[in-house]
């Protein structure tokens, strides 16, 4: 039995941080794609736009109903058998179209519930004086909804960005992969393992504040 | 002018409105009194197709829309020209006082964004409110809040202005200053359609009163006619309650 490593622990984090580069680059995509993708899944939901409804909601229930290690080898392993055209497709593509889609089943219900939850009267006191829909939606609706919506989806963010971890099970490199590397030929696995969760815990409590703040920001408002 | 032809509604196949018909001139105040539940705000609701009726047309200055067949363009058109007041004051929760008062100015009237909030800031000191110009809904009075609701539809300058019921949700220490404002507007001449449980107040500053029972128009004419000589037995009823 060896015991604790402090110094190789520490040299551990500059070669980390090579690889953190990827880590966020791939979190900060997928969160921007999550978004988009849930607040238009959300929108149809809320309009019950006819066909496409029925089809958000078969989407999201599948994405929130099965794990998204699963999701992610479907569509890295499994549909490029089906699709060929997708065989180019490399991993880190794969591993931020899984994140998307994955989040933003969960997002666009809270955006949705958010929105709905807003008072039919601050629609019909847009529509009373010539709004159009987009218009309500944009200039009064959203931007309370948003406000609902904030810790949740800041929540699921979060949970997005640790959620990149599951890369490395596509070949990809990122910190979780590069930590199982140096793990398997140092056999300290402690350290290496450690290493990557302080890594994620210092980006999640960087990310916490900045959502405090923005929260902060926003409920001084009104 | 504002012309209400036949426009009947009914929800949930009970009658509401039937078949009413009702003309507003330029500069005429017409207050809407009635016992509750007679369709009075549903009426209101119609004219500015918050409701969009069963049958019936809507027409002012030139533009015309059909119950059956309205384009989104028209029904979009004649609300940016009829401003409603709300009973629960509906401000934007989201927006400033002055932000609640330019956003129907920059949105729909597309105005710029440094005429719209110069005209709000106006529109503000005119009512009274230009020290709550930054603040926002949630930290105003019920009477507060509903001047501002009529400000944001003063601000607008279009053709007329509906109210439906605009004291009944406030606490009665914040009905006066609501009141107040409503006579100024109505000395300005202001078009307006008010539906109202203020008898007296409906009796001063009405050019006409109308009484609705039971989804129809039962009487109207001037205050002095309505108030001090009723015809019709359901109008004698309820007035009496008032004037006891």
């Amino acid at each position: 039995m060896s015991s604790f490593d402090f110094n190789y622990l520490a040299g551990l984090f500059p070669i980390l941080f090579r690889y953190l580069g990827i880590t966020l680059q791939m979190a900060a995509m997928a969160s921007v794609i999550a978004l988009a993708l849930a607040l238009v899944l959300a929108l149809i939901r809320v309009f019950k736009l006819p066909l496409a409804n029925s089809f958000v909601v078969v989407f999201i229930s599948f994405f929130r109903g099965t794990p998204l290690l699963v999701q992610l080898f479907i569509l890295y392993y499994g549909l490029p058998q089906l699709i060929p055209a997708l065989i180019g497709l490399d991993a880190f593509s794969a591993a931020v179209i899984g994140l998307s889609l994955h989040f933003s089943a969960y997002m666009a219900e809270s955006l949705r519930a958010a929105i709905q939850a807003v008072p039919r009267s601050q629609w019909e006191a847009s529509y009373a004086f010539g709004m159009t829909r987009i218009q309500a939606l944009r200039r009064i609706v959203l931007p309370q909804a948003v406000r609902t919506a904030l810790p949740s989806l800041m929540n699921y963010l979060i949970d997005l960005l640790k959620s990149t971890s599951l890369a490395f099970t596509l070949g990809l490199a990122e910190i979780m992969a590069k930590a199982q590397m140096e793990a398997s030929s140092s056999f300290k696995f402690f350290e290496s393992y450690l290493a990557v969760a302080l890594i994620y815990w210092g980006i999640v409590l960087i990310s916490t504040h900045l959502q405090s703040k923005l929260e902060a920001h926003l409920s001084k408002a009104y | 002018m504002i012309t209400v032809s036949n426009i009947s509604k009914s929800f949930d196949g009970q009658s509401i409105l039937n078949n009413i018909s009702l003309q507003v001139n330029t500069g005429e105040v017409v207050a809407i009194i009635g016992p509750s539940g007679t369709g009075k705000s549903t009426l209101l609701r119609c004219i500015s197709f918050l409701e969009t009726p069963d049958s019936g047309q809507i027409a002012i200055n030139g533009l015309s829309i059909d119950a059956k067949q309205n384009h989104d363009n028209d029904v979009r058109e004649l609300r940016k020209q009829l401003p409603f007041v709300f009973q629960n004051y509906a401000l934007y929760a989201n927006l400033s006082a002055v932000q609640n008062i330019a956003e129907p100015l920059k949105t729909v009237w597309k105005q710029s964004r440094e005429q719209a909030e110069q005209t709000a800031l106006q529109v503000l000191s005119d009512i009274g409110l230009a020290d709550k110009a930054q603040h926002y809904p949630s930290q105003l009075s019920g009477g507060q809040q509903q001047r501002i609701g009529i400000g944001r539809a003063m601000a607008t300058q279009a053709q007329a202005i509906l109210m439906d019921e605009p004291t009944s949700a406030l606490d009665p220490e914040w009905v006066g200053e609501v009141l107040t404002l409503i006579k100024r507007l109505a000395e300005q001449k202001q078009t307006m359609i008010i539906v109202t449980h203020e008898m007296a107040f409906a009796r001063e500053v009405a050019d006409r009163v109308v009484f609705m029972s039971d989804g129809g128009i039962v009487e109207q004419g001037s205050p002095e006619q309505v108030f001090g000589s009723p015809k019709d037995p359901r109008t004698q009823r309820f007035l009496a309650r008032f004037t006891r």
